[in-house]
């Protein structure tokens, strides 16, 4: 039986070294992440918002469909996945229950945070946290979950107080260092924005902390993030980038070039590896278990008797 | 999502697609498999767009197109595209999930969730891909009367919306282009609006059964069907084009290669070695 990803992360995490955590937000992308052998994944709101609703990542989003996305996804992959909870989806009430869902959903770990519902994107102005007694409250109500029902899930607490209206790095450690007393594993620190500063809270907070390196925030390297004493630092929306990148030269190509496109597009890729697509998504693996599971000499007839690629 | 809309009061998207069947111009509807790669096919200037079964099995679940997806899946997916878009959608709606009842609900809940048009195909459930081999068909007289309900559904909820039969009589097992043909036939008596012959070989093909029916057909370029011009199309008489999983060939191939040389893995992984992983992935489930 495979180890729970729970209990995979708590291990990964105990061993020297940054984890860098792309951002997934269906299937297909959450298996390219797990065979480019990234040892984590993320389910990053503001993709899944973009993909799933075309929509900016401004707390349109609900926990139904970050949950059922976590589950296609964690279906497909074996790499511990940690889930973006946003708010929690509303007060202490409804983040325990996004916690129960994620739970048992497959995630790892998730992270909440401090935000006034409906939230935005960490690195996009406008945003406004809520009451430091609040907050606290709902991460011991995350973590009272947590404990009882997988307590290897990893519970972050992300704080988005150095971007807001009169917001600061004291704030930002402030918040972290309670956030940890009322259970939380690790801190999330959103909007940092100088090198000074990811140093000084990584000193300061009484946990491991996860970066995300992006926005207002300064791309450091891994190493650099390493010598910092960064855990976890996230790369949320660079897949979702790539793929709209792909896919707006392609359909830009072939809108004005129709086939002479599509046929040049499929001869660029003849040797990539997702070139053979019908191989790449499976079609042979699903061939086997079929001549396994079903009347096998039937299974041979129809493939030998009908048109069509022969996996 | 009114107001959330980006465009301005709109012809609704079944009449819109009706307009463009019954209208005169070859028309290509490329596949999408979210919002996402839906808003990206609306901004390039398409008139239509379809949610291909296969990307949206691939992309959503990571497996292949062989009758996995759910009605629930389906309908929930048009909904997310069709609230993003303000062009029609065509939803491909594989066998209809099930029997001809099934099929009345398929067609109620796709329309009710804002398709433009559906299409519904004679393949035994659980369906393929057209273009993989090993497909079988239900007989014509199921799948006729598969469509004579789904017409009755679809004159009841919104008679604009199109409702395109396939038929994937010319590759699957006993299949033939005459079976093709008189497929077609058949189901364009019992109410199709058009046809969609899958998997059609050559372009005399194409020629004899637009020659042969009263409706309008739909062609997908792909797999076994010759990539044929618009030009050539246009000639040919053909109404409707699909490119089915093009944009979920680039957004796959965009991902593959971003991650790959993304800064992160603890060791860098060989092309090779990579897809052997990936594929690996696959066979422990």
């Amino acid at each position: 039986m495979r180890k729970r990803t729970t209990t995979a992360l708590r291990e990964r995490l105990a061993e020297p070294g940054i984890l860098v955590k792309p951002g997934a937000f269906n299937a297909m992308s959450g298996r390219i992440i797990e065979a480019a052998g990234f040892p984590i994944m993320g389910l990053s709101g503001y993709s899944v918002s973009a993909s799933l609703l075309g929509k900016p990542d401004v707390g349109l989003i609900t926990l139904d469909e970050m949950v059922t996305t976590t589950r296609y996804i964690t279906a497909a992959t074996s790499v511990p996945l940690l889930a973006d909870g946003d708010t929690g989806y509303g007060n202490a009430i409804n983040a325990m229950r996004t916690t129960q869902e994620f739970i048992r959903a497959g995630a790892a770990g998730m992270h909440i945070e401090d935000q006034v519902a409906p939230k935005r994107c960490g690195h996009v102005a406008g945003k406004e946290i809520i009451p430091i007694e609040e907050a606290v409250g709902k991460y011991a109500a995350c973590a009272h979950v947590r404990d009882e029902m997988d307590p290897d899930f990893l519970l972050i607490a992300r704080t988005d107080a150095r971007g807001v209206e009169g917001g600061s790095v004291d704030e930002v450690i402030r918040r972290a260092n309670a956030y940890v007393e009322a259970g939380a594993d690790m801190i999330f620190p959103e909007g940092l924005i100088t090198e000074e500063e990811v140093a000084r809270v990584c000193r300061e907070v009484n946990a491991p902390i996860h970066y995300n390196r992006t926005g207002v925030s300064p791309f450091l390297n891994k190493q650099r993030l390493e010598e910092l004493g960064v855990a976890i630092v996230s790369n949320a929306s660079g897949a979702l980038r790539a793929a709209t990148r792909g896919m707006w030269d392609y359909m830009e190509g072939f809108a004005a070039e129709d086939v002479a496109y599509a046929l040049r597009f499929l001869e660029e890729t003849k040797d990539h590896p997702t070139g053979n697509m019908h191989e790449f998504v499976g079609f042979p693996e699903i061939r086997k278990l079929e001549e396994t599971y079903l009347p096998k000499e039937d299974v041979i007839a129809r493939y030998a008797n009908s048109l069509g690629y022969k996996p | 999502m009114s107001g959330l809309q980006n465009g301005a009061a709109k012809v609704k998207a079944s009449t819109a697609m009706r307009r463009l069947v019954e209208g005169t111009e070859t028309f290509v509807r490329p596949g999408c498999h979210d919002a996402l790669s839906a808003r990206i096919a609306e901004a390039a200037g398409f008139k239509a767009i379809a949610m291909s079964g296969y990307a949206v099995s691939v992309s959503l679940l990571g497996k292949p197109d062989v009758g996995l997806i759910t009605l629930t899946e389906t309908v929930r997916m048009c909904r997310y595209i069709c609230n993003a878009v303000d062009i029609p959608v065509m939803v491909d709606a594989d066998t209809g999930y099930g029997n001809v009842i099934n099929v009345m609900r398929t067609v109620d809940e796709i329309i009710n969730a804002g398709a433009g048009g559906l299409f519904i195909e004679d393949q035994v459930d659980p369906k393929r891909c057209g273009h993989v081999a090993g497909k079988r068909l239900v007989s014509i007289e199921e799948a006729a009367g598969k469509i004579r309900a789904a017409d009755k559904v679809r004159r009841e909820l919104d008679p604009d919306v199109i409702l395109m039969a396939r038929t994937d009589g010319r590759g699957a097992m006993g299949g033939s282009f005459q079976e093709s043909l008189d497929r077609a036939k058949a189901y364009a008596d019992a109410g199709a609006d058009i046809i969609f012959p899958e998997g059609l070989t050559s372009a005399d093909e194409i020629a004899a059964m637009v020659d042969a029916l009263d409706v309008p057909i739909s062609y997908n370029r792909t797999g076994v069907s010759p990539m044929l011009s618009l030009a050539e199309l246009e000639q040919l008489g053909v109404r409707m084009v699909a490119n089915a999983i093009g944009a979920f060939r680039a957004s796959s191939r965009a991902l593959w290669d971003h991650l790959g040389e993304a800064e992160g893995p603890p060791a860098q992984i060989a092309p090779q070695a990579r897809l052997e992983r990936f594929l690996q992935a696959e066979s422990q489930e």
